[in-house]
């Protein structure tokens, strides 16, 4: 079975729990791999640090990637993921309590797929992480797998 | 040619200067010399309404007319009304073909006194003197008759000038000439005459004659030094007062640089306290994006947690329980709430305000609608007169509406049925908007609690509400430079007033 991944870059504890909850509420039951910083979501990607010796060529279907992160912030996480053949095509969602104009324009400079602002309602929030769940999941065609390519 | 402009110009003020009863001798040495006195000595007559009489010798009829005309005298309608008179000699002086002093001063008395029956304020005489050079005349009977003249003037409304030619008389007669005109014209200048000797005087025998000049003469130059020091004083005292002046002047002058100084102080001070305010609602704004985010943060934690525990862990909890936590998450939608509340009473302050023409009838009308779709089965008629306009930030007055009519709507609540009125009357020459309710209305007592943050006339379980809308609201007009008042009355309604 081809497992869909989720990273979910993110280093606010009660955000991680809330999110993987509002994923199961609404019967998204996929696997959620959780880096709490810059380091463990690289670490993962790349198969080095805590994560070595894992299959890097299974790739997160979405990463989820706040960027005010502790060690390496979620720019240079994202501009690591493109700059790199193996990870460039991934799904990258910035999910960030920032409202900097500069912030955005970054983001999808170095090739963000979606942008969404962390609602500060928590129902607000919970529907956010629904639908985001059910487009990138559901909806989205992914690419294939190298593995079945 | 700029001198002899302003000599001219002076010496026609000085001849403006004259008035009747002066005898005046006029010493001369050419034509131009003449004329530059005499015209302008005529031409003033003539413009009073005295009769002019002017005896030539020197000069034709015509030529004296043909420079009046020059110097734009009207001398031809002047003669034809009788205003003025050009005679020769032999109409004047000789009129008898001898000269007689006493005969003339009769004639000139005659004149004097036919000329005001004719209407005119008085006569002006100027006489060109060479006939008195001829034989006819004799020029010690000349001497005595401008001497016995002088008689005449302070009774008889007169003034003469009587022309010497410098070049044509001997001066011993010059020298006499002057000692009988008590006013001599020289050049540019008028001046009253010190030498001149009056008539008692000069027509007594020799012999008394010499000590009365000795008194005159001691008088004259007693009065000279009088004159001396009297004008010495003057200008003392006029030098002490230019000091005065001055040295006022100064101080003002010192007092002004002070006041200047203090006023680029005050500039400098309040350019300080600009860019301190401009620093401090910084400061605001960063603290206003870290409390949306930093209190908000664990307020959804808190509210995440607590309906997780409602919806996953209900059957392991009893009623109290449940009870608690339904409270824990009406608390943090309440704190939320006034987080929000906060924030956009801050943005309200320090946000762009771009005024236009708004139709308050239509919001009105817009906001009424939304309001009856949120509770649908209640009746209330919104009364919203047409056609009412502001000029003033559109997003803003919105806000305003809703919270009057939103306000409204919800005091009128307990009540089977309500009328919400929105309209404008004129309030002392000023449109005055007015949101009206019959609705629970309040304590008048009360009414400046009204507009602050925070503060409530009801409880919560009566009226929900977290007490922001009317300071927000207030704020709103103020911004616009206008006043907000209400007007109530327990159980029956209110009314808020605004104009902007």
């Amino acid at each position: 079975m081809n497992e869909k991944i989720i990273l979910l870059v993110e280093d606010n504890p009660d955000d991680v729990a809330l999110t993987i909850r509002a994923f199961k509420k609404n019967n998204i039951l996929n696997e959620v791999v959780v880096a709490n910083d810059g380091v463990e979501a690289i670490d993962y990607l790349f198969g080095t640090g805590k994560y070595a010796g894992r299959d890097i060529s299974v790739l997160p279907t979405v990463v989820l990637l706040d960027l005010n992160l502790p060690r390496i912030g979620g720019m240079e996480v994202l501009r690591r993921i493109r700059s790199d053949d193996r990870t460039k095509l991934v799904p990258v969602v910035i999910l960030t309590s920032s409202k900097e104009e500069q912030d955005v324009i970054n983001g999808y400079k170095r090739g963000c797929n979606s942008y969404i602002r962390k609602p500060v309602d928590f129902n607000q929030f919970m529907d956010a992480v629904k639908q985001l769940g059910i487009y990138w999941l559901l909806i989205n065609e992914p690419m294939p797998s190298k593995r079945r390519a | 040619m700029i001198d002899m402009e302003s000599t001219k110009s002076k010496l026609i003020k000085a001849i403006e200067q004259l008035d009747v009863h002066d005898h005046l001798c006029l010493i001369y040495e050419s034509r131009e010399e003449q004329l530059a006195a005499v015209i302008p000595f005529i031409r003033m007559g003539l413009e009073r309404n005295e009769q002019c009489v002017y005896i030539v010798d020197e000069n034709t009829a015509q030529a004296v007319l043909d420079a009046m005309r020059a110097e734009g005298v009207d001398a031809d309608s002047a003669v034809e009304s009788g205003a003025l008179k050009v005679i020769t000699k032999r109409e004047a002086y000789l009129r008898e073909g001898y000269f007689d002093p006493d005969l003339m001063i009769q004639f000139l008395k005659e004149a004097v006194n036919s000329a005001k029956k004719a209407g005119f304020k008085a006569m002006r005489v100027t006489g060109e003197m060479t006939w008195a050079l001829g034989s006819e005349a004799g020029v010690e009977r000349l001497i005595e008759y401008e001497a016995k003249l002088n008689n005449i003037f302070p009774e008889y409304d007169i003034l003469a000038v009587c022309q010497y030619n410098r070049n044509r008389f001997k001066p011993e007669i010059i020298i006499d000439i002057i000692r009988t005109h008590p006013l001599v014209i020289y050049g540019s200048i008028i001046c009253e005459n010190f030498y001149y000797v009056p008539p008692d005087e000069f027509m007594k025998p020799k012999d008394q004659q010499l000590s009365m000049e000795v008194e005159r003469l001691l008088m004259n130059i007693l009065e000279r030094k009088r004159a001396e020091d009297a004008l010495k004083q003057a200008h003392d005292e006029l030098e002490i007062r230019v000091k005065e002046r001055t040295s006022e002047l100064n101080t003002k002058k010192e007092e002004l640089q002070e006041n200047q100084k203090a006023l680029l102080n005050l500039v400098e001070d309040l350019n300080g306290v600009t860019s301190q305010l401009e620093a401090t609602n910084k400061e605001l704004e960063a603290f206003s994006y870290s409390v949306s985010h930093d209190l908000r943060a664990p307020l959804r934690a808190i509210e995440g947690f607590s309906q997780a525990l409602l919806e996953d862990y209900t059957e392991r909890l009893d009623e109290p329980g449940r009870d608690y936590l339904n409270r824990v998450c009406g608390a943090t939608q309440k704190m939320s709430q006034l987080i929000d509340a906060m924030l956009s009473l801050s943005r309200l302050t320090r946000g762009v305000m771009k005024r236009e023409a708004v139709d308050l009838s239509a919001l009105a009308r817009t906001i009424a609608d939304e309001l009856q779709k949120t509770q649908p089965d209640r009746e209330v008629e919104f009364v919203i007169a047409e056609g009412v306009t502001a000029n003033g930030d559109a997003t803003m007055l919105r806000i305003v509406l809703e919270n009057f009519l939103g306000n409204a709507w919800k005091f009128t609540g307990k009540h089977p049925s309500a009328r919400i009125e929105f309209g404008v009357k004129q309030v002392e020459g000023k449109a005055a908007y007015f949101v009206r309710d019959d609705g629970a209305g309040f304590d008048i007592a009360y009414a400046d609690k009204l507009f602050t943050a925070f503060q409530r006339l009801h409880t919560e379980a009566e009226f929900p509400g977290i007490g922001i809308g009317l300071a927000t609201v207030q704020r709103i007009i103020h911004r616009h430079g206008g006043r907000v008042r209400a007007e109530g009355e327990v159980e029956k309604g209110a009314t808020f007033y605004f104009t902007i």
